[in-house]
């Protein structure tokens, strides 16, 4: 059935390189590889820290001394709104998305993520993204509202100009971003693996990581959602959050918070993860309690979604409601502690070696755990009262932030570096530079609590002699540059290290995951053939396992029809069910986002018609990108290599592209449940309700809506039943009729939002409804795109019974749309008329 | 060779990863319901509307939640276990263990978390 070479361990890495190498020059713009993207997000992300380390240094300059003449009061708002902006957004979370594109398939023993053209597209959006954001500050026009940017203070009215817009518009762009991660980070933990690699014998990381993500596809939908209102709202003047209009700020409180608060357990998890990665292999021992572990971050997962309202403890929620949010802020503590105390126990079961990425792990036990502290003492309703915006909770931030996120990854960093050189420090620099940060972070952080407890607001641009705040300040300043200092140290230890490290043999740390089982610097195809996991120690069961998987002793250690090839598992065993097909260097995700690129600055600068343009460039790239995948024949299965013979994916029931869409999907079900909530939100608690016009009766539009959109549902429903059994004229003709369908149901809801709906600029109320019927019919017009799609594809031989992703992924689309079409109706219907306001 | 799950007829299937999630779930489900009915409730005057014995409707219905909630975690109990039967080998035990205890921990989570509807005034602010 299939001829297998033998091949040497040279020739095989030459076969394997020769498909899988990333060009040089400008063709690297095509590069999709996960090393080299993940290299990427993480220079990238460096180079937005120094960026925001550069803008913390003005502001401790500015706060050095009372009445300081440095910067004013425009200046200082913008330095902080930026600082805070680019360290969360452009540093931290691309940093963990970097750290997981890199990491991923050499931990969980993948050759590449589920969708590396995916990678590459959130790549480019967040460069592009990021640099809007830092353009606008070259050019005066940076964000000025706080890195939560509440209203009305960013509203038109407050903040005209360009400055929000250019937030609002920048950070979604990097959020797209973060949720094509997320979707992909999923997929392929749950089933890129390599055979046996069972749940239960993955590496903690990967559990870090795949909760991570799973946070991700829930948390950002809030903030995309708050972003696209606000910016609707500055643009076309729907008062979504201008009380005068029955809009509501608080809402804008809320959605951004539901983003906030799980944003800093995204933050915390893959650091977490880190650490629990490196305590064993330092303490020379296993993890304790593995189980535990993972049992705590999904429970912490779950758990940081119920704490938002804690950042709003002081706007005027009844009690009862507060003490809900104060006894989960508490309560999240306890699966953080049962990390703690696994990582202690695991230290002192072993014989802990103190090389240098345990300083760093030190030093985060020691501000982490005093960071929680604060943290309770800031959850319990009476404390936060007296310590809102003053710079008590400006240290505590940092203390979470800097203690929990950035000493794990500087850990991580020391840790793996070698991996991705090949090289080993050589010099003293290391340690030196560890101290400077550490002292230097506490000389500033712990002080400033003081200053906070001492009554000094955050968010000023100075204050006056005299006030006890004097001397505090200067001690942060100085302790501010001290860390700076040691940070440029570091980069400056990194360089070395990566010009003049000490080459190495495999496993310079003694550890038992894969990832130390292959060349370093990895190879473009990371491993030659993908070994068989028989334990969570597959490095100790094996320690030549390095050696033979690069003589292809494994899973497919081979070259077929220059393709490149990972495994796909089952999600649960482990066991191997089918050969992914990865594809190869591609501009198209550049292009695509490109498109985006368009759509967001014509956006920007008003050009709202041209940004048409940009959205349907990136809808054509991104068919033309879909469309360069699968087979037009029924491939047969094939060898794996020891003794497992699979199907390509092509021919799976369940292939990466459907889960994906599955998880997108959720991501946008979240998005719909938050614009729900915010209608049902400003009913009941906006000021100026009820509005003087409901919606009308919509005429016959409304039936002719409801029933296009089950229409639509059904047929491509049946579009799939015909293609599974084997009838493709019955296929494209229901697939027709869906997208003809989908196409009535768009101009139904349209018609309603048009015709029934109140001048959506005149009320609240009026623009949630437009809202509401506008989300249902884009999708709706989607499912037109994916209609049509699929009946190209079926027409060009694309689908067949057993290839059926083409014809199973519209299906999900216009159930999805039909269902949350219809609970948008009838919540735009029925509630007007149905219930008291 | 030796396979994670020893591979039954069947293996077991991804659906069964909806049990290291399923507590939780019962336990958003209930934190929304709280928070959002609490709010309604007040918003739409339920608090002065006396229910048996001195309660208001108000509270009522939140402490109806609220136990619904602690009942519904708890019956996870039983499908679980049923379902945990048909998890072999040491992947098995794995996710018997997770799952029992993030089921547990969802449980206690719901009883803490909703406590305050027991004793204090509901719109007060
Ligand atoms: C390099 C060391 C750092 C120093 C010296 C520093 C200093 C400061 C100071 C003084 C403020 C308060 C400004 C004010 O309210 O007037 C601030 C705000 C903030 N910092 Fe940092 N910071 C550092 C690193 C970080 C890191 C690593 C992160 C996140 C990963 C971060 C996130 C924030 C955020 C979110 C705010 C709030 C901004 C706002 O109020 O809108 N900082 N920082
Ligand atoms: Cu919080």
């Amino acid at each position: 059935m299939t001829e297998r070479r033998e091949f040497t361990p040279l020739g095989l890495h030459r076969a394997l390189h020769a498909i899988w190498k990333v060009p040089k020059g400008f063709g690297a713009a095509s590069a999709v590889n996960h090393t080299v993207i993940g290299r990427r997000f993480i220079v990238t992300a460096f180079v937005f820290f120094a960026i925001g380390g550069l803008l913390s240094m003005l502001i401790r300059a500015q706060l050095a001394r009372p009445e300081n003449p440095f910067v004013g009061p425009e200046l200082y708002s913008q330095l902080f709104t930026m600082h805070g902006t680019v360290m969360m957004f452009l540093f931290a979370i691309p940093l963990i998305e970097g750290v997981a594109l890199y990491l991923l398939p050499k931990i969980l023993g993948a050759r590449d993520l589920a969708f590396p053209r995916l990678s590459a597209f959130g790549y480019w959006c967040y460069l592009f993204g990021g640099s809007i954001i830092l353009a606008s500050m070259v050019f005066g026009a940076a964000p000025d509202g706080g890195w939560f940017m509440y209203t009305p203070l960013s509203s038109r009215e407050y903040t005209p100009g360009i400055s929000a817009d250019v937030w609002l518009l920048g950070i979604t762009f990097v959020e797209i971003s973060a949720v094509c991660a997320a979707v992909e980070f999923v997929v392929t933990v749950l089933k890129v693996r390599t055979g046996g690699m069972a749940l239960n014998r993955m590496p903690l990381m990967g559990w870090y990581l795949l909760v991570t993500a799973g946070m991700m596809l829930v948390g950002f939908p809030p903030l995309i959602l708050g972003s696209i209102l606000l910016e609707v709202e500055r643009a076309f003047g729907w008062p979504f959050f201008d009380a005068l209009r029955g809009g509501d700020p608080l809402l804008w409180q809320h959605l951004f918070w539901l983003f906030g608060h799980p944003e800093v357990y995204i933050i915390f998890l893959p650091a977490a993860g880190a650490i629990s990665t490196l305590i064993p292999v330092f303490a020379r021992t296993k993890i304790v309690g593995y189980t535990w572990i993972v049992a705590a971050i999904i429970a912490l997962a779950f758990l940081s979604f119920g704490l938002w309202v804690h950042h709003m403890f002081t706007v005027g929620i009844p009690h009862l409601a507060l003490a809900f949010f104060s006894a989960a802020s508490a309560l999240v503590a306890v699966p953080t502690g049962v990390q703690i105390f696994a990582w202690l126990a695991t230290l002192f079961k072993g014989r802990p070696v103190f090389a240098l990425p345990m300083y760093y792990i030190l030093g985060f036990f020691s501000v982490f755990v005093f960071g929680g502290l604060t943290g309770v003492m800031l959850a319990l309703v009476p404390f936060n009262w007296q310590a809102h915006d003053t710079h008590f909770v400006v240290a505590h931030l940092h203390y979470v932030l800097i203690g929990g996120f950035v000493f794990p990854m500087m850990a991580a960093t020391y840790y793996w570096l070698p991996q991705a050189t090949g090289r080993l420090p050589v010099f003293q620099v290391s340690k030196a530079a560890f101290w400077l940060i550490f002292i230097g972070f506490n000389l500033t952080f712990l002080v400033m609590h003081f200053t906070g407890l001492l009554g000094m607001p955050r968010r000023v641009f100075t204050y006056e002699a005299g006030l006890g705040w004097d001397l505090p300040n200067l001690i942060s300043s100085v302790g501010g540059f001290m860390m700076t200092a040691g940070f440029a140290l570091f980069v400056v230890d990194v360089v070395l290290q990566l010009r003049f490290g000490r080459r190495f043999r495999r496993n310079p740390w003694g550890a038992t995951g894969i990832d130390w089982a292959m060349p370093t610097p990895p190879p473009s195809y990371v491993f030659a053939s993908l070994p068989k996991i028989e334990s969570r120690d597959p490095l100790e069961d094996n320690p030549k396992l390095g050696a033979d998987l690069a003589a292809g002793r494994g899973y497919l250690g081979r070259v077929k029809d220059g393709r490149m090839e990972t495994l796909g598992v089952d999600m649960v065993s482990g066991k191997p069910d089918q050969i992914i097909v990865l594809p190869n260097n591609d501009y198209t995700p550049l292009w695509t986002a490109m498109s985006m690129g368009v759509f967001f600055l014509c956006f920007l600068f008003s050009a709202y018609w041209w940004s048409l343009i940009g959205l349907a460039g990136a809808a054509v790239f991104a068919m033309r990108w879909l469309w360069s995948i699968g087979s037009k024949t029924d491939p047969a299965p094939e060898d794996a290599g020891l003794g497992e013979t699979l199907p390509l994916h092509h021919v799976t029931q369940s292939p990466p592209t459907l889960l994906g869409l599955t998880y997108t999907l959720i991501a946008n079900g979240t998005l719909y449940a938050c614009l729900i909530f915010g209608y049902l939100f400003l009913w009941t608690i906006a000021p100026n309700w009820p509005p003087e016009e409901m919606i009308g009766a919509g005429g016959l539009a409304l039936p002719a809506a409801v029933l296009a959109l089950l229409l639509a549902a059904f047929a491509a429903a049946r579009a799939r039943t015909m293609n599974a059994k084997g009838k493709a004229r019955a296929r494209e003709l229901w697939q027709i009729v869906a997208g003809a369908a989908s196409l009535a149901a768009a101009a139904g809801l349209a018609a309603i939002a048009f015709l029934a709906v109140p001048d959506p600029t005149s009320h609240g109320y009026a623009a949630a409804t437009a809202a509401m019927l506008a989300y249902s019919a884009i999708h709706a017009l989607i499912g037109v795109l994916f209609s049509g799609y699929a009946w190209a594809r079926g027409r060009k031989g694309w689908i067949s019974a057993a290839r059926a992703v083409d014809a199973r992924a519209p299906a999900i689309w216009h159930a999805y749309s039909a269902m949350t079409g219809l609970i948008g109706l009838g919540l735009v219907f029925l509630l007007p008329h149905g219930l008291p306001a | 060779m030796t396979d994670a799950i020893p591979s039954p007829a069947r293996p077991v299937s991804g659906l069964h990863l909806i049990w290291l999630v399923a507590g939780f779930s019962v336990w958003a489900s209930g934190f929304i319901l709280l928070y959002g009915l609490h709010a309604l409730g007040c918003r739409w005057g339920w608090e002065e509307a006396a229910f048996l014995g001195g309660i208001s409707v108000n509270r009522a219905v939140l402490i109806g939640v609220y136990l619904a909630h602690i009942a519904a975690g708890a019956a996870l109990w039983l499908p679980l276990h049923a379902a945990a039967k048909r998890w072999p080998g040491e992947g098995g035990v794995f996710l018997k263990s997770a799952s029992v205890l993030l089921t547990v921990a969802a449980v206690v989570s719901t009883i803490w978390i909703g406590a305050p509807v027991l004793f204090l005034a509901a719109c007060a602010g």
